[in-house]
């Protein structure tokens, strides 16, 4: 090989990869929200927002909904970094449902709920299957300074 | 639903109506998108560690046999679902190249 040809390869290997590289960390982290009090959306978004200044928030209310979100995600191969769930949801679905049936849809599932810590993880495991692990669970009234630090310990 | 099968392990699964409905939107869009001759078949089995869903289309044109695995059925279904359509897609796109 000529040395021209040699020095081409070199330079085509250390453009290509720190490219994909950047086109990775650029791309936008994605988030479904789900909680039926629009009252805390504003917050959620501000934590969002500046943890993440790229993040992309989809919202929902309800857990019907937010499975055909996550379905649809799945199935178009942008499955969502983050799922931040309330527990009791509008309708008849709960976020635990939504985690029993499509938690693997998503990067990492996080909960949120008025309920203590111990309560949380007692109804959690008496209602599904936690060997893979419980999903984290931050505790209402939230802080922004907690969720910050929660959201950037798993993601 | 005639073409969807649930074993006997799936007795005390207790979201078995919802994971009904989720399997029957999933055989229609799988159809919707096959050709019209197209018989499907659907089972759900669970080992006690994973369900597994597996789907069979048989049509004159096209044959497709998938198998997903997963902790949860709704998963296994997903991943299912979506290799026949991609499997229907190529079809799809076959048969348009050769009537062209």
């Amino acid at each position: 090989m000529e040395a021209s040809q040699e020095i081409e390869k070199d330079l085509a290997v250390q453009t290509h990869i720190p490219m994909a590289l950047l086109f990775d960390a650029m791309a936008p982290l994605r988030f479904l929200v789900v909680e039926d009090d629009q009252s805390q959306w504003p917050l959620w978004e501000s934590i969002l927002k500046t943890t993440y200044p790229r993040a992309e928030i989809e919202w929902e209310i309800d857990e019907g909904r937010a499975e055909r979100l996550l379905r649809h995600a799945y199935q178009t191969n942008q499955p969502y970094s983050m799922v931040i769930s309330d527990v009791f949801l509008e309708g008849s679905g709960t976020g635990i449902d939504l985690w029993k049936r499509y938690g693997d849809a998503a990067a990492h599932f996080v909960f949120v709920s008025s309920f203590s810590m111990a309560k949380f993880d007692a109804l959690i495991a008496s209602l599904a299957n936690t060997q893979g692990g419980l999903p984290l669970y931050l505790q209402k009234p939230l802080s922004a300074k907690t969720c910050k630090k929660a959201l950037q310990s798993v993601l | 639903m005639d073409n969807i099968s649930f074993s006997p392990a799936f007795e005390k699964f207790e979201d078995k109506d919802q994971l009904l409905v989720v399997c029957g939107g999933a055989i229609e869009r799988i159809t919707s998108h096959a050709p019209s001759d197209g018989l499907i078949q659907m089972k759900l089995d669970f080992d006690g560690n994973y369900f597994s869903v597996r789907v069979e289309l048989i049509s004159q044109q096209l044959m497709l046999e998938f198998e997903a695995r997963a902790s949860s059925p709704f998963i296994a279904l997903e991943d299912v679902q979506k290799a026949s359509l991609e499997k229907i897609k190529k079809w799809s796109v076959s048969r348009k190249l050769k009537v062209a």
